[in-house]
């Protein structure tokens, strides 16, 4: 099922971002996070102490439930990061130096 | 420094039409935003690479954006937008610190109107933090603005109106939408609602919805909620069951479905850490979301020449939100000298009649679709509360029993509400933790003590440049 849905508008340019290591089409003015979604990739990151899959929640960057590393920063919230041609996006293995990466 | 007249930090209805009034009124406005494009939640707009072919079959709510959008755009020369802007901290003399891109900046303002919005309620529930497992609002925005299915097969699951919006707009899109579980009982649901959104003006777009929802055959299971959600790695099926009149769930009712995506929509909590660092009062309703900043009948708060208007001060919808944004600007403008106290009351009679029709209405909707205890009465000990530390209900009760009764607190001990969210997420399952387990009313749990910076300073790419 296409998860796009084309209704009233057409779409920008497509080009492809690369997330652990394979490719995912994105459009100009998405975030990695709709990429991701349209893919049916869901997991962004693992939780710190249970390492547990964690994924979008809130859609509006106040859960931090959608950090991952994009290309080599770590803690990105992909629901507010747009998509770019060629980044290399990361599933986040735990909270890396949240603090510090401030 | 740079100094303004009026800084407005929201770019939604509220602050959109703050913007355009007091333009109007001859006023210097900076509107700060942290997305690319103005229209907050309810009128995001396209992404930035999409070309709009035929807006009217972009929904009522994106022309709705479009013309509060070029209202403010007549206005041009007064208003400075700035997009990508994320405001982190206030500090006193009104000075407001924002990160543009990689830049951090600071401006001084005269006056500063709040319209930060509001949040989706976080209901925990087990399973909660798996893999789609998503907000209703997070699905309102993928399918109104980024024009992308959520899921294939969902489950909506909370409270209020926005629910039967979300699951028009998902079936219409071709999305197969299992149920909608409401909390409140059919009769308050049934009967209410039409009347209140025929009062809102918004009966025809109800009925629209609901017709759609009939045409797809979606049940709309009043009186439920969602008990588990259940997966290896991400999400693969929910158990759902009745609920009674405190929203408990009613044991031997639980059924399960598979799905992929539950939409979590519990209503709406304020976005209050700005008014807070401000040091405005807050006070508590139930009805408005939670803990908002108390404010007079021209959206001033306790501090003098700070206002807060639209979900941030209560939620009440994009219309309020509207209307007491110009009236803020129109007062804002009166003591700034822009307008005679005499202009200023002529400009605001009409907004202030719509307000009160509006809120009247409004009012009655939160209390309809208020939050009741059950839901947090009957989390597991086991499950996670607090999503960045993962603290868990067990160890939070515990730290209620040992009597501690303030988020701060219960913060310090735990560690819940310490990690990088600073506490949105858990700070409210929290507080109505406390108040079950120690019989004081929500209002008598004192809140968390924002501290700059209020939003994470490593957010992404949104910036102009
Ligand atoms: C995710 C979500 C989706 C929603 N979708 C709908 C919908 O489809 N239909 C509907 O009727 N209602 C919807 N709502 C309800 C909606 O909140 C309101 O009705 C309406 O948008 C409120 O307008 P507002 O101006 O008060 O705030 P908002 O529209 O929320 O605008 C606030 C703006 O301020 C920005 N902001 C907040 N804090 C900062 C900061 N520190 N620095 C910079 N910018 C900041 C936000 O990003 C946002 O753009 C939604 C709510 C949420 C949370
Ligand atoms: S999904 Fe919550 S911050 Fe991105």
């Amino acid at each position: 099922m296409d998860r796009r849905i084309q209704n009233g508008f057409e779409r920008g340019k497509s080009f492809e971002i690369e997330v652990d290591g394979t490719k995912v089409k994105a459009f100009e003015g998405e975030t990695i996070a709709a990429a991701l979604l349209a893919a049916g990739k869901r997991t962004t990151c693992k939780s710190n102490a249970k390492k547990e899959a964690r994924g979008l929640y809130c859609g509006m960057g106040v859960c931090m439930g959608c950090r991952m590393i994009v290309d080599g920063k770590p803690n990105t919230l992909v629901c507010q990061t747009l998509a770019t041609p060629d980044c290399k996006v990361k599933t986040q293995n735990a909270l890396e130096n949240w603090w510090a990466s401030k | 420094m740079k100094e303004v007249e009026i800084a407005i930090i929201g770019g939604g209805p509220g602050g959109i039409c703050a913007a355009a009034e007091a333009a109007k009124c001859g006023a210097h406005v900076v509107l700060l935003d942290e997305n690319p494009g103005l229209g907050g939640q309810i009128y995001r707009r396209l992404p930035g690479g999409f070309a709009v072919r035929d807006e009217g079959r972009l929904g009522k709510d994106y022309v709705e954006g479009t013309k509060l959008i070029r209202e403010l755009e007549q206005h041009k020369e007064k208003v400075e937008v700035i997009s990508g802007a994320v405001v982190w901290g206030v500090f006193p003399g009104n000075e407001i610190a924002f990160l543009s891109g990689d830049r951090n900046e600071r401006l001084k303002a005269n006056r500063v109107i709040l319209a930060e919005g509001a949040y989706d309620r976080p209901v925990p529930f087990p399973g909660w933090t798996l893999p789609g497992v998503i907000t209703g609002g997070a699905a309102l925005r993928m399918v109104k603005a980024e024009r992308i299915l959520p899921g294939e097969r969902l489950l909506l699951a909370g409270t209020g109106p926005l629910q039967l919006a979300l699951g028009a707009h998902l079936v219409q899109a071709g999305a197969k939408v299992v149920a909608i579980l409401e909390a409140s009982s059919r009769g308050a649901f049934w009967k209410h609602l039409p009347k209140l959104l025929g009062e809102r003006g918004l009966l025809k777009e109800g009925f629209n919805y609901i017709r759609e929802l009939q045409r797809a055959k979606v049940p709309v299971l009043t009186g439920h909620a969602v008990v588990a959600v259940q997966g290896d790695g991400e999400v693969q099926r929910a158990v759902y069951a009745r609920v009674d009149n405190n929203w408990k769930t009613i044991s031997g009712t639980e059924k399960t479905v598979e799905v992929d995506t539950i939409c979590s929509g519990y209503g709406l909590v304020p976005s209050t850490r700005l008014s807070r660092l401000f040091g405005c009062k807050h006070s508590w309703d139930r009805s408005l979301g939670g803990w908002v900043s108390e404010h007079d009948s021209y959206a001033e708060t306790t501090i003098q020449g700070v206002f807060t208007v639209g979900e941030c001060a209560g939620v009440r919808g994009a219309l309020v939100a509207a209307e007491e944004g110009r009236l803020a600007a129109i007062r804002a403008c009166q003591q700034l000298g822009r307008l005679s106290e005499d202009e200023a009351r002529r400009k605001s009679v009409s907004v202030v009649k719509r307000l009160k029709k509006l809120t009247g209405f409004e009012s009655a909707l939160g209390k309809m679709f208020a939050m009741r205890s059950g839901l947090f009465a009957q989390i597991p000990d086991e499950t996670v509360i607090c999503r960045c530390e993962e603290i868990t209900a067990g160890e939070i009760r515990s730290a209620i029993a040992e009597g501690l009764t303030s988020i701060d607190e219960i913060k310090a001990v735990t560690h819940a509400g310490m990690g990088p969210c600073q506490g949105r997420i858990c700070e409210t399952i929290v507080s109505e933790m406390v108040s079950i387990q120690t019989g004081r009313p929500p209002e008598e749990v004192r809140p968390h003590t924002p501290r700059p910076p209020v939003k994470p300073l490593v957010l992404g790419s949104f910036a102009q440049e």
